[in-house]
């Protein structure tokens, strides 16, 4: 095999492994110092890594409720990534790991990265719910516009009444035509009108 | 969640460019309340979508970041 690495053999990889929860600190430090002395072989190259603090799992996995998740982007050549692997799986003594060719233009973000998004976006629409909610409420709390009240006809004085309107004479044995609604104008409230401007009109009465 | 309501509200060019199974704010869109991920008459993603959402799902699922059945 040849020692002297051709830079397009490399290839962008991200490695996601999850680390024991009994470990201590410098022995974390150890450890991930450990991963990377291994991803730098065969001139590979770390871009970017994370370490979370420690997580819980979804479920158990390995005896295991929590553990620590160390994330590499890396640049490694293809022919020694199987060797690679079988080192992280047997030899490092990892709890669980996922290995992965990045595509292209790949941009790195951490899971505390993405966390932190989420976060803000999470934010982001609960201002959005809660400026919705505010605008429904100001429109229902607003009073309705009142309607407009039709003007009357001009009445006389003298006390004839305008009938309303006329009564539309059936013909028999036809079926009835839908009649247009038509705004009846109620003969008590004219009676009361008339009254009332009769009062007004009055000239022995001062207000 | 997803449902037929809100099929068409997904980011559908940000799926296709990349979807990264650490992004769980986008994941757990495409599962159900009980793990499952949802089928694409309610995620309303096309297909290529659907089929990158779903494999970062599954990964998410083997590394213990989402559970496989709640």
């Amino acid at each position: 095999m040849a020692d002297v690495v051709v830079p397009e053999d490399l290839r962008e990889y991200e490695l996601m492994v999850i680390l024991s929860p009994d470990l201590t600190d410098p022995e974390l430090k150890a450890k991930v110092q450990e991963l990377k002395g291994v991803l730098t072989q065969h001139g590979g190259k770390i871009l970017a890594q994370e370490l979370t603090p420690i997580r819980d799992f979804a479920y158990r996995i390995k005896k295991y409720d929590r553990g620590f998740y160390v994330t590499f982007h890396f640049s490694y050549p293809q022919e020694f990534v199987n060797e690679l692997e079988k080192i992280i799986r047997i030899e490092m003594g990892v709890v669980r790991h996922l290995l992965l060719v990045c595509p292209k233009n790949y941009e790195f973000k951490g899971l505390m990265v993405y966390a932190e998004e989420a976060e803000g976006m999470r934010l982001k629409e609960m201002e959005e719910k809660k400026a919705k909610e505010q605008a429904d409420m100001d429109r229902r709390s607003r009073p309705a516009r009142p309607a407009a009240r039709p003007e009357k006809p001009e009445q006389d004085t003298s006390g004839k009444e305008i009938p309303a309107s006329k009564p539309v004479e059936q013909p028999v044995g036809k079926k009835e035509a839908p009649v247009p609604h038509v705004r009846e104008v109620k003969p008590e409230l004219n009676k009361v009108d008339e009254q009332l401007k009769a009062i007004l009109d009055n000239p022995d009465i001062q207000l | 969640m997803a449902t037929y309501q809100h099929r068409k509200n997904q980011n559908t060019d940000k799926i296709l460019r990349f979807c990264d199974y650490k992004d769980l704010w986008l994941v757990k869109k495409f599962v159900s309340q009980w793990g499952r991920i949802v089928p694409r008459y309610y995620s309303g993603v096309p297909v290529q979508a659907q089929k990158k959402v779903a494999l970062a799902v599954k990964r998410a699922r083997f590394m213990g970041l989402i559970p496989f059945v709640k």
